[in-house]
This record gives structure tokens, sequence and C-alpha cells, in this order.
């Protein structure tokens, strides 16, 4: 199953908006009439760009809401504040609707098409979550199968400790396809770690068991691998030299590992015996594909994804301009305040590709144009405020790749060494 | 941004000036009769503030009061400096000005402008401070934001200080602010210093702001600059040769002197090896590589 269109109307701050999204194998139809070079280099990615606030996750939280509106009233999703607040009048319904491709994935021929439609309503302080579609989908209500296949990870995304038990309270608390995007919409719900289920496939299911850990190892960043080792019940990574566990590893990689071995977790559950787990066809969201990931990564994350994984659906947002230049602009959707303090969608009207991010930044991407100074400025106190945020190096990737141009390779990440170290310990 | 140490007291201030200029202080004080008499500043035949400026080059070790650039020194550099009049001697404009890029606006007054200024403080030695074109020229001119509404003139500057509520830091001299409880720094970024609440968190965050300390990119490969010469000596220091050991550690604390460039921000660096290696280690990589462009050296 992929997502062809996507529309939604009173959804937060939003208006209303609409938009087309790439899918491995779409034809070059109506949508994308104006891209001169088809296939798009990584024709399963989308990317909704724009500032904190900006409403780009809202765009992601719809496709979840669509998808999951056949069985929300027994999904452990409670809507909350989905209803546009008017200044004027009063709105009191919101609407979102999702066109899917089909495969014998889903039980259907491959290329059918189906639409999910979902109202949302509001009587009195309480919203309701309405299926508007009466389109019969038998395998969507599996829980077992790898039907109807797609995940959404949200900004609070972490894994912690999970064990065994855990795994089957969370299942009775929440549908499947729900947990499967409920970080999108729940902060702080724990993903599933890797060592909640991968060390029991190592014996029951070596076969698929191998396809795990090679697919984490071309998922992985340059300069770290994944052992497929336990020790005292957390799996070792080489780290350069060095071999350490998942808990010493910095917050960058553990974000990046958290939602994906949940993503590996639920594809693995699917899949039906004897399949390749690259073949799986569905959809993954991420909101913040950017989140505490190294500047120099930045710039490969989302081309890993998409290679490795390239039977599946991606849509990301960021605010990253790093992540901006490895794509093109039939990727990427700006999400902007328009007038009237609604968020407006529209495709950059420049290519973005190979372009170093001071370009990007200097480009219609952004909004700045070419005088340097002072919106440069602007640009880079937005970034300065993300790492006043935490977010340290956002405010130095910049500057480096303003300087260094768009081709640099991606560095490796690097233990901290011993004369660092030794300066740190001195009292 | 850092306070010289020791601060000087006023007298300690007229001493220097005596020194260097030693009529310079009674033909000021007859100016500023004048223009108490006028309720305005008015210098129809030049002003004389430049006449000093050396005294407050020393203090500063010839940086920027303000971002800690470090300018020209007396002989060749002089022209690098502006004399900065901390209050305004003309008038008082409002600031953020709808014009000013990047934009800023705050949830807080941030005081009313006037014709007049704080004209009586013209030549007074303690509202001043060198400071580059970029903090003065460009930044600062003829802004003063305050919390709340301006003292009444003419009052000396401890009255005012008490009377109205700076937002901007002011770190010279004994009646001016240790910088270093306001500001700190993650790697190259300004940062409202964790421990400064209430009106001191505004007041670092308006400094911040109003110099545009992380939009100039002259000041952050500065820091950058700081950081990779600090870890450099950290290197050196664990070298066999005790020589080139006690060479690293004189080093190490000059870097983190008064006297050296972005004193702030080396010492804030430091800290962070100490309290957050792996952090440390991060941002110094990501020094590395904006400082050397292109095809990454091997390490
Ligand atoms: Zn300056």
């Amino acid at each position: 199953m992929y997502v062809r269109h996507l529309e939604i109307r009173d959804l937060r701050a939003f208006r209303s908006a609409a938009v087309d999204l790439l899918y491995p194998g779409r034809e070059q139809d109506a949508a994308f009439e104006e891209v001169v070079r088809w296939p798009v280099r990584l024709p399963n990615v989308n990317v909704f760009l724009g500032n904190n606030g900006s409403g780009k996750s809202t765009l992601l939280d719809a496709v979840a809401l669509a998808l999951i509106s056949p069985l929300v009233s027994s999904s452990g999703y409670r809507p909350q504040s989905l209803i546009r607040r008017a200044s004027r009048g009063k709105v009191d319904t919101a609407e979102m609707a999702v066109d899917l491709v089909l495969h014998e994935q889903d039980g259907r021929a491959d290329g059918d098409l189906a639409r999910l439609a979902a109202r949302v309503e509001r009587r009195g302080a309480i919203e309701f979550l309405n299926p508007m579609s009466s389109v019969i989908l038998d395998r969507y209500f599996e829980e077992k199968d790898s039907s109807f296949f797609f995940v959404g990870y949200g900004a609070s995304r972490r894994a912690e400790a999970l064990s065994a038990n855990d795994l089957a309270t969370r299942r009775r608390a929440r549908a499947v396809r729900y947990e499967r995007v409920s970080t999108l919409f729940e902060d702080h719900l724990a993903l599933v770690p890797l060592n909640a289920w991968l060390p029991g496939w190592a014996i029951e299911n070596p076969g698929r068991h191998k396809q795990v850990v090679t697919l984490l190892n071309k998922l992985l960043p340059p300069g770290v691998t994944f052992t497929g080792e336990l020790e005292a019940g957390e799996y070792l990574y080489n780290f350069r030299s060095l071999v350490v566990p998942y808990t010493a590893l910095s917050d960058g990689y553990r974000a990046y590992l958290s939602w994906v071995g949940d993503l590996l977790y639920h594809l693995c559950m699917g899949a039906p015996s004897g399949s390749k787990l690259v073949d799986s066809r569905g959809v993954i969201m991420v909101d913040e594909i950017d989140l505490h990931i190294h500047p120099a990564w930045q710039r490969s994350i989302i081309p890993t994804l998409s290679r490795t994984l390239k039977n599946m659906q991606f849509i990301f947002t960021t605010h990253s301009p790093l992540v901006v230049s490895t794509i093109e602009r039939a990727n990427i959707y700006n999400v902007e305040m328009g007038p009237r303090a609604t968020p407006k969608v529209s495709r950059p009207a420049q290519e973005t590709f190979g372009l170093s991010a001071d370009q990007i930044l200097r480009s219609d991407v952004f909004g700045l144009d070419s005088t340097r100074d002072p919106e440069f400025a602007e640009k880079l106190r937005t970034l300065s405020r993300a790492a006043e945020q935490g977010e340290s190096g956002a405010a130095l990737a910049f500057l480096r790749s303003a300087s260094a141009g768009g081709g640099e390779p991606p560095p490796e990440p690097s233990a901290v060494p011993d004369w660092f170290q030794k300066f740190s310990d001195r009292s | 941004m850092i306070r010289h140490q020791p601060p000087l007291a006023r007298a300690d201030l007229e001493a220097r000036i005596d020194a260097r200029a030693p009529a310079w202080r009674a033909e000021a004080a007859k100016r500023t009769a004048t223009f108490l008499t006028a309720g305005r500043f008015a210098e129809p035949n030049g002003s004389i503030w430049s006449d000093i400026k050396p005294v407050y080059m020393q203090l500063q070790y010839n940086k920027c009061i303000y971002c800690e650039r470090v300018l020209g020194a007396e002989l060749t550099g002089k022209a690098e400096h502006d004399v900065e009049h901390f209050r305004p001697k003309g008038q008082v404009k409002t600031w953020p000005y709808a014009s000013r890029k990047p934009s800023v606006s705050y949830d807080f007054p941030t005081g009313t402008p006037n014709k007049t200024g704080y004209y009586w403080l013209a030549y007074d030695i303690e509202n001043y401070a060198c400071s580059c074109k970029g903090c003065n020229s460009d930044r600062k001119r003829d802004y003063f934001p305050i919390l709340g509404p301006r003292a009444a003139a003419p009052t000396d500057i401890v009255s005012l200080n008490k009377a109205e509520q700076p937002l901007l830091l002011f770190p010279s001299g004994t009646i001016g602010d240790d910088p270093a409880r306001f500001i700190t720094f993650l790697g190259v970024v300004a940062q409202v210093h964790p421990a400064a609440k209430g009106v001191d968190r505004l007041r670092a965050q308006v400094t911040i702001d109003f110099f545009s300390l992380n939009d100039r990119e002259e000041l952050l490969a500065d820091r950058a600059r700081v950081i990779r010469e600090l870890a450099s000596k950290m290197r050196q220091l664990q070298d066999k040769d005790p020589a080139w050991r006690a060479a690293a550690q004189q080093d190490l604390e000059q870097i983190l002197s008064d006297a050296s460039p972005q004193a702030a921000c080396a010492r804030a660096y430091a800290e962070l090896v100490k309290t957050d290696v792996q952090k440390a280690w991060e941002i110094y990589q990501d020094v590395q590589r904006y400082l050397s462009p292109g095809p990454r050296r091997p390490r």
C-alpha cells in the first residue's frame, strides 16, 4: 500500500491543503507533469519542509489518522484539538482523506485504488473521529499479516527497556495499526527496542534474523556496525575500534535505532515466512528525520533509507537544509505560514538537489534572496536558536556546509580519543 | 562578553584618564555644564572623547566590549575602535525597530523613545567603552532598551541603574554587570545562562539578540578558532616531553585569560569538556570541519 494523495480541511491550523505523494513506480501523471527528470532519483521519498510550528507534522498526522480511521473507535486513539480554532465563525468539523494504491500484499490486485476518509466532529468539549469510507478492505482488519502496512514516528519517540510482558500489555491497550503510529499522537511512548524481540529470532528463525542484522547494518551510518551479539541484555555495536553496548551510543544513534528497530519489529511480525523483508511495501512516516542526527549524517540519512528499503514509501518532515540538499524538488513540499494565519503547502519553484546548504537557504525553498546578509543572518538565527535548545552543532553544521559546498562526503563519527578524555578527567 | 578583571572603580578610571590626558576631565566638565543648561547634547566644534580612547582599549585588551572581537592595537588600529556611549547621548530610538534583521520581538516593553537621550552622560567616563563597528555603528547606535519607564534627567549612572532597568549588559567597571552570570556558550553558540532567572534572563536574551551574538559569521568563526586552539593545547598536554607539556599548560591559561579573543566561549568550552566529554568532542569535530572546508584531512 502507498498513499497517492492527501486532502485535509479545517485540521488544526490548516483551512485546507492537498498534496500528491511519490511512491515506487508512480507514473508521471498530471500531479507531477512539470517535473523535468523522471523518475526522480529517490522515487519513494516525500519531505514536508518547514519551521517548527509551521504545520508540517499535522500533514503526517493527517495521513496516519485517515489510515487508522476504519478501526479508530477500538484503536485506543483519542482525538484531541484536531478541529481548527477559527477566530471568526464556528468550525465544528474537520476532514482528512487519503487515496491509496493497493497491492497483492493487501489482499487486492496490484494497482487497485481505494480512498480512506474521516471526519472529526465536535460535541460539547469532546471530538470524535468517524470513518467516512464505505470501501470493504477485509485484510485491513487482520492484525497478524503485512497488509496495509504503515508506521509513523513522532518527534518524542524513544526506545526503552521493554519486556515481552510489556509488549503483551501494550497490545491489549492499542490496536496494532494504531500502535504503529501512536508516537505521532502520544508523547514519550516507548518504541519496541531490538533486544525485546530480536534475540528470540536467532534460534526460531535464523534466516529472518540474518536479514535483520544485514538490514540494520545497511541502515546505519559509516563507522557504526551492529554486531548482533548481546551482553547483559544489551546489543553490542562496533563504534570505530570500540565495542560498545546500545546504551553507550550517543543520542543520535539511539534516536535513530529506536525507530528503525521498531520498524523492523513490525516488518518482521507481518512478513510471511520465506519472504524477503526488503520486498515488503508500505508507508513509513518520520517526524523530524534530522532529530539528534549528526549534521554530516543528515546528508546521507534519506538516500540510505530510500535505497535500502526501496519498496517502502517514506514521508518525512524536517527543517534541516542539509537534508534538503540530498533530494529533488519533486520530493519536497514547503509548509509555511500563509495569509490569514493558516499554513500553505507548495512545491519549491527551484531545484534543490546537490546545492550547498548556503545555496538552499538562499533559494526560494527557504525564501531568502541572493544577498547573503541579512537574510542569511535570519536563517542563521533559526539555527542558533535550534542550538540553544540543545541541537548542538546546528549553527556550526550550517556554517561548515555553507563554506564547504554540497559535495562534501559525510564524515565518519569517531570516539572520544584518549588525550581528550584525559583533559576531561583532570581536576 | 566578559568583565575585565579587576573591574575599575570610578576613581581608578579617573586616575588613568588623568595620566593619559591631564586636562581632559576639566574640559569634559565644562562641556557637560553647557549641555545641562541647554537641556540637550550639542557639540558644534567636535567631540573630545576619542582623546581618551586608548585608556579603554588597554583596559579591554583591544577587544570589543560586547562581542570580544580582537581589534587593532593603539599604534596601528585605533580607528577600528569606536568610543561607545552605553546610554545614548543625543536621542533614544525604539528598539527593536520594525526593519531590523533578523527580526525580534518580545512580550515585554522595551522602553519609550525620546529626542534628548542621556545628554548629561555624553562626557561621563563610566558611560564609555570601546566597541567594534559591528557592535556600535551597525547595532548599538541610538538604542537603549530598558524594562519599564525611563528615569528622569539628569541623574548620575548609579542612581539611573536603580531608577531604570537596562536590558543590555554593560560589562565594564564596578558599576557594570558580570556577563558570566548571564550568558554562557555551547560550542560557538551564546546561550542564556541556565542560572539566570527573571529579569536577568531577559537581559541575557536581549543582549544576545541586540548584538546578534549568534548571527554574525565572523564571531562564530572566531569562537570556532578558539575552540580548535584550546583542543590542540589539550592534546599537547599529553605529550611525552615535559617541557612541551609545560608550554601547553601556559598557552592554555593564556587562552582562558581575559586577554584572549572570545574568552567567555573558551571558558565555557573548557568546562563542557569536563561535564560532557562526548558533546564537547562532537563540537570539536564540527569545529574542525567548519574550519577546514573541502576534502577532509585525516585525523
Ligand atoms: Zn563588537
